[in-house]
């Protein structure tokens, strides 16, 4: 998922983009290891202005997976909060950094629901082959 | 001469062997390869089944040393033991049928992936199939567990109490109920509401030979149990409550809108028909927002007149002027004429300009598992008078949460495999018994932390009055709650509004253009995401940002970017905003 990094060498890339960059924060957004109905995202790293908002970005994520208005998106800070739309990254950021100093997201649409006897499904998808 | 060309000729020969060798060689080793991960598979399996038939082992007897415990301990060992040793037994066989499914499960997944077994290409795919095939195991072990956990929780509680003994109140709906004082008004309240599952031998679904719903349509199952909730609040009484006598001509109205047939709207073979139409294969597994769309789709369309306005707040955000403006304008009173009479269902609005409302918010509230700190929030939402439930589930399972009592949530499940019926007018036997399918006295209930992430919650707002104090209650409770479920807002925030969004999308346009001119980011070799969309105005401006974010790359940097660019250029930043 996350590539594999030695020791300190986020930290010092935090750094180096923070001092370049005072306004903008470094994030991680990545698509969630189960999701199978959103597209991923062809890059990962982003530096986000400390100004906007999370439905901003939102926003962006729905236009760049080119999702239409029925679809839904979902990011989740941290593997366990939903940020508030009106809140800015540079809030998001103080609470929720991690302590390496980037900002980990992850986004997902909803699960979906089905029960023991998948097999039907497998059937269905198989009949729905020869109908088409 | 002669010799030498020999001497060629044999070498040719040779290089040649070593070739075929070098090839069986490769062969052997990727046949080597795969039969290691042909191993590694088949041990992670019987791993897993071992695990399961130890716990099956000491689940049996954990049932035996009970009944022993029971049968010598207890003073009439007759009755009660015989009793108690019927529902163990029966206990005993979910678990087996637990176990079953789990491997059908399995045999499924090899089915789906051809590569499961078979993976040899190179090294990365097969170790991806072999996670892959960890993550399955372990999902459905966890499942498993849910099971045992519930059938043992059954067994110590008796198995047959349907609401907690506590002092707290029982919320289900919005109102509160003591279980001391008002459990019979409770059991009515639950057995009001319409209990739909799956159904077997019903006419196949169009394209398809299905003719059950059997382990795919609970989802769908679960948006039925919601709209029938919302019809039967909009079209019937406050005070209305069902019983096996009841023949009101309303209520045999919206039963047969529900029913299992191609033409009734609101039917199984209808949503999963409206899912297709959203990208959802017929028979595929569907989330809570899929669901609500379907039905969103067939509330609205010219054929089906219920006067209901299904609204879903996407982006856990509630705009209240667009709710309003959409319940205000579309006027349900003029009928199209195309509209056949079967799909009307019509009672006088107690507020005339206001389309009554069914809201649902769809939200994810945590990744594989539910955040804790939001069950404050669930139960404010419950609390709220106007709450008719949530559509969500625990994992692969789908529930229609009606409230919540203490620590656990209550829920109608409808994983219960029915035949086909049908109610009619209610006038024989047969149909009586038909209607009696589509009612439970008992709701289930589980801990909220086994609740899945994706649910979507619901409010059925009969008059703009109640959409208002839908907003302000919740409002108020999420100001105190730990975090809130959603928000609510008068308009849309005009930084991500649609319909102001070109001009202020310019204006960040070119403050990040102004940044990045100022940082000369170009010159690293960023690239800057617009945030302007495709429309005429945006993408103009958009081009003037980059124009300028060129010309400072052509311009010469300093030497603080000079010395950034080979530390961060092949990390890959993008600015976004």
């Amino acid at each position: 998922m996350i590539p594999l990094y030695q020791p300190g060498q986020r930290v010092r890339e935090v750094e180096q983009v923070r001092k370049e960059y005072p306004d903008k924060v470094p994030v991680i957004i990545e698509r969630y290891a189960h999701e199978n109905q959103l597209p991923p995202l062809d890059r990962s790293k982003f530096l986000i202005p400390e100004h906007v908002h999370v439905g901003e970005l939102i926003k962006i994520l729905r236009r760049r997976l080119q999702l239409n208005s029925s679809q839904s998106i979902f990011l989740i800070v941290n593997g366990r909060n939903l940020p508030a739309n009106a809140s800015t990254f540079a809030e998001i950021y103080r609470n929720e950094a991690d302590p390496d100093g980037f900002l980990y997201i992850v986004y997902a649409s909803h699960e979906t629901f089905g029960s023991s006897s998948p097999q039907e499904c497998a059937m269905t998808d198989y009949n729905n082959r020869f109908s088409n | 001469m002669k010799s030498c060309t020999e001497g060629k000729k044999t070498d040719i020969a040779i290089t040649k062997t070593n070739e075929c060798s070098r090839s069986t060689e490769k062969i052997l080793n990727e046949e080597k390869q795969v039969n290691q991960h042909i191993g590694k598979v088949i041990c992670l399996e019987i791993s897993f089944l071992v695990e399961y038939s130890i716990l099956l082992f000491a689940y049996t007897v954990v049932c035996f040393l009970c009944w022993l415990v029971e049968s010598v301990l207890i003073p009439f060992p007759r009755t009660l033991a015989s009793n108690s040793l019927v529902r163990r037994l029966s206990n005993w066989w979910k678990v087996t049928d637990g176990l079953e499914s789990s491997y059908s499960r399995l045999l499924w997944f090899r089915m789906q992936h051809p590569g499961y077994f078979s993976s040899h290409q190179n090294s990365t795919t097969s170790n991806s199939s072999l996670r892959h095939a960890e993550q399955v195991l372990d999902r459905v072990k966890k499942g498993i567990r849910l099971k045992m956990d519930k059938v043992l929780d059954a067994y110590l509680t008796g198995g047959d109490s349907d609401f907690p003994t506590c002092e707290s109140p029982v919320w289900i709906f919005g109102r509160s109920y003591s279980v001391n004082y008002d459990i019979e008004e409770l059991r009515r309240s639950v057995s009001s509401c319409m209990w739909i599952t799956y159904r077997k031998n019903f006419s196949s679904i169009g394209g398809t030979n299905l003719t059950s719903d059997k382990g795919w349509g609970c989802m769908i199952r679960a948006g039925q149990m919601l709209v029938a909730k919302a019809l039967l609040l909009r079209h019937l009484n406050q005070d209305w409550h069902w019983d096996s006598e009841c023949r009101d001509h309303l209520y045999l109205q919206i039963v047969s809108l529900l029913e299992d047939t191609k033409v009734a709207p609101l039917s199984l073979h209808q949503i999963a028909q409206s899912g297709a139409s959203l990208g959802k294969p017929i028979g595929s597994w569907l989330g809570p927002n899929t669901v609500a769309q379907a039905l969103k789709k067939i509330l609205s369309s010219e054929y089906v007149s219920l006067d209901i306005a299904l609204h879903i707040a996407m982006d856990s955000t509630v705009v209240k002027s667009e709710i309003k403006k959409a319940c205000f304008t579309t006027s349900g009173h003029a009928l199209p004429i195309s509209v056949p009479p079967a799909y009307i269902v019509s009672t006088p609005r107690p507020d005339a300009k206001w389309k009554p409302l069914l809201l649902v918010v769809p939200l994810r509230l945590g990744l594989s598992d539910l955040n804790e700190a939001y069950v404050p929030g669930i139960k404010a939402a419950f609390e709220i008078p106007q709450n008719i439930g949530i559509i969500g589930g625990r994992p692969n399972h789908a529930l229609y949460f009606i409230g919540y009592a203490a620590n656990e949530v209550l829920y109608l499940d409808p994983h219960t495999v029915q035949p086909t019926v049908f109610v009619s007018t209610k006038l024989t036997e047969v149909e009586k018994a038909a209607d009696e399918t589509y009612h439970i006295h008992k709701p289930g209930r589980m801990s909220f932390s086994a609740m899945d992430p994706s649910i979507a919650v619901c409010f059925f707002c009969k008059t703009e009055a109640d959409f208002d104090a839908v907003c302000s209650k919740l409002g108020e409770r999420f100001l105190v709650t730990p975090l809130p479920l959603f928000e609510i807002c008068e308009r849309r925030p005009h930084d991500w509004g649609s319909a102001s969004f070109v001009s202020s999308s310019s204006s960040s346009v070119k403050t990040s253009s102004k940044s990045a001119s100022k940082s000369s980011s170009a010159a690293l070799g960023f690239t800057t995401l617009s945030l302007g969309s495709s429309s005429g105005g945006s993408k103009s401006t958009a081009g003037g940002g980059h124009s300028i974010t060129r010309s400072a790359g052509g311009s010469p940097s300093s030497s603080v970017s000079g010395r950034s660019k080979s530390d961060v250029d092949d990390e890959d930043f993008e600015i976004l905003g």
